[in-house]
């Protein structure tokens, strides 16, 4: 059973291409229709934990979909069987790349692909503004954000992204708290 | 201590990634930049590295950067890192708080939170193409062949994509993987944010057409494999 785990995942793992969102619909494909693990809610319970907790969405999965088969060491196994492919590819990757960026023509083609790669962040950025609620408060905090976030990387001020989230989630809690303490007990949902 | 710093940055990256990997990369720039690790450019040619290879962006990232600090015991530990705190979590959350992410304490945090993340994402996106593509063109003899190219072919890109969406209508790949799975999410449209119009409640059994353009829940999301695509594509036309 653990073994089977780790190869299903780890076939996952081999197989997908395009991180996160890729590998949901391979993880559902794999557990739910083919080996029966866990049932469709369950599917869909998992993916809106794994949007509102860190890490990576696959990884999360994985996690949950282990843990229900076999406890911990479940989860264990089917953590490390979907990193292990990508670990071992990109540790070889990176031993010849270095050498490989070298080669003229890849140097000019990597001039195009970093600026894609800064397109492609902008156009993931949009669509995550496109799925989420739009209240004055979360718009509020996505501009205060992306002004910040654009002011310490012209000005190069020494302030991380991470403190950043805390304030935001900070005044998140306290907008909430003062709301829900101006409209008397229980308050309006956030 | 290239290996402690290596643990404890990977951890800080794993515990506040929200949002998938497109969340992350802010985050890994950040810590990467700030030690002095990799250059501004090799990282942003290792992110198009690692959405072009298996497995998840974040853990190609951190398996790369530890590899390259400190060899392959560098490489396990900065991808053990990124992971053990999502890995955690994720345990807790199943055997423990069953509703922790219902409370509504935890949902105002999160609400906070969510926005922040999509506003780095955003104004990181901006300064990559800013510095990558627009600055090089007003300090050095500037070559704005990469700029052209790019520029172009993301027009090209968003704009295929587009007609492919609203002209055309082909029956695209997703839709077909989810199936009749549609259905059920509109069924639990309380647990999940899902189209906000054009679909029926009562009936269930059948999928009205505008569903498809509506779908904005988190299962029925278009997982598509673009993002790889595109930066294949570009490879493949930038070697002029």
């Amino acid at each position: 059973m653990l073994l089977d785990l780790f190869l299903t995942f780890a076939q996952i793992g081999l197989f997908t291409f395009g991180g996160g969102y890729a590998m949901i619909s391979l993880i559902e494909n794999a557990c739910v229709e083919r080996k029966h693990w866990i049932t469709h809610d369950d599917m869909m319970n998992i993916t809106v934990i794994a949007e509102s907790t860190p890490g990576p969405i696959a990884v999360n999965c994985a996690t949950f979909v282990g843990y229900r088969q076999k406890g911990l060491f479940g989860a264990l196994a089917a953590t490390l069987g979907l990193i292990l492919p990508s670990f071992v590819i990109i540790y070889a990757v990176s031993l010849f790349l270095d050498s490989f960026l070298e080669i003229t023509w890849i140097v000019s083609a990597f001039r195009g692909i970093r600026i894609a790669v800064g397109i492609l962040i902008v156009d993931a950025a949009a669509n995550m503004i496109r799925k989420m609620k739009k209240k004055p408060l979360s718009c509020v905090i996505l501009v205060g954000s992306c002004a910040a976030m654009l002011c310490v990387n012209v000005f190069s001020l020494k302030f991380s992204s991470v403190s950043l989230m805390l304030f935001a989630g900070a005044v998140s809690l306290t907008v909430f708290l003062i709301r829900s303490a101006s409209s008397g007990k229980g308050g309006e949902k956030p | 201590m290239i290996y402690l710093d290596l643990l404890i940055g990977f951890l800080k990256v794993g515990c506040f990634a929200f949002g998938g990997a497109y969340g992350a990369i802010p985050l890994i720039r950040d810590v990467v930049l700030s030690y002095g690790w990799l250059s501004d450019e090799r990282l942003t040619d290792m992110i198009a590295v690692s959405e072009s290879s298996p497995g998840p962006i974040m853990v190609n990232l951190a398996t790369y950067v530890g590899s390259s600090q400190a060899g392959l015991f560098g490489a396990l530990i900065a991808t053990l890192a990124v992971v053990t705190p999502s890995f955690l979590i994720i345990l807790l959350l199943t055997i423990l708080l069953k509703t922790a992410l219902k409370n509504k304490y935890a949902a105002a945090v999160l609400g906070g939170l969510k926005p922040c993340v999509i506003g780095i994402v955003l104004a990181t996106g901006c300064v990559m193409v800013i510095r990558q593509g627009v600055l090089p063109l007003l300090t050095e003899a500037g070559d704005s062949r990469p700029l052209i190219l790019s520029a172009g072919l993301a027009l090209v890109y968003f704009g295929s994509r587009k007609i492919l969406k609203k002209g055309l209508r082909r029956p695209d790949p997703d839709f077909r993987l989810c199936g009749d799975r549609d259905v059920r999410c509109v069924r639990n449209s309380d647990a999940i944010r899902f189209s906000r119009r054009g679909y029926r409640k009562d009936g269930g059994s059948r999928i009205s057409r505008s569903i498809r353009h509506e779908r904005r829940g988190s299962c029925c999301e278009k997982f598509s494999a673009d993002p790889p695509f595109l930066t294949l594509f570009l490879t493949k036309s930038a070697e002029y």
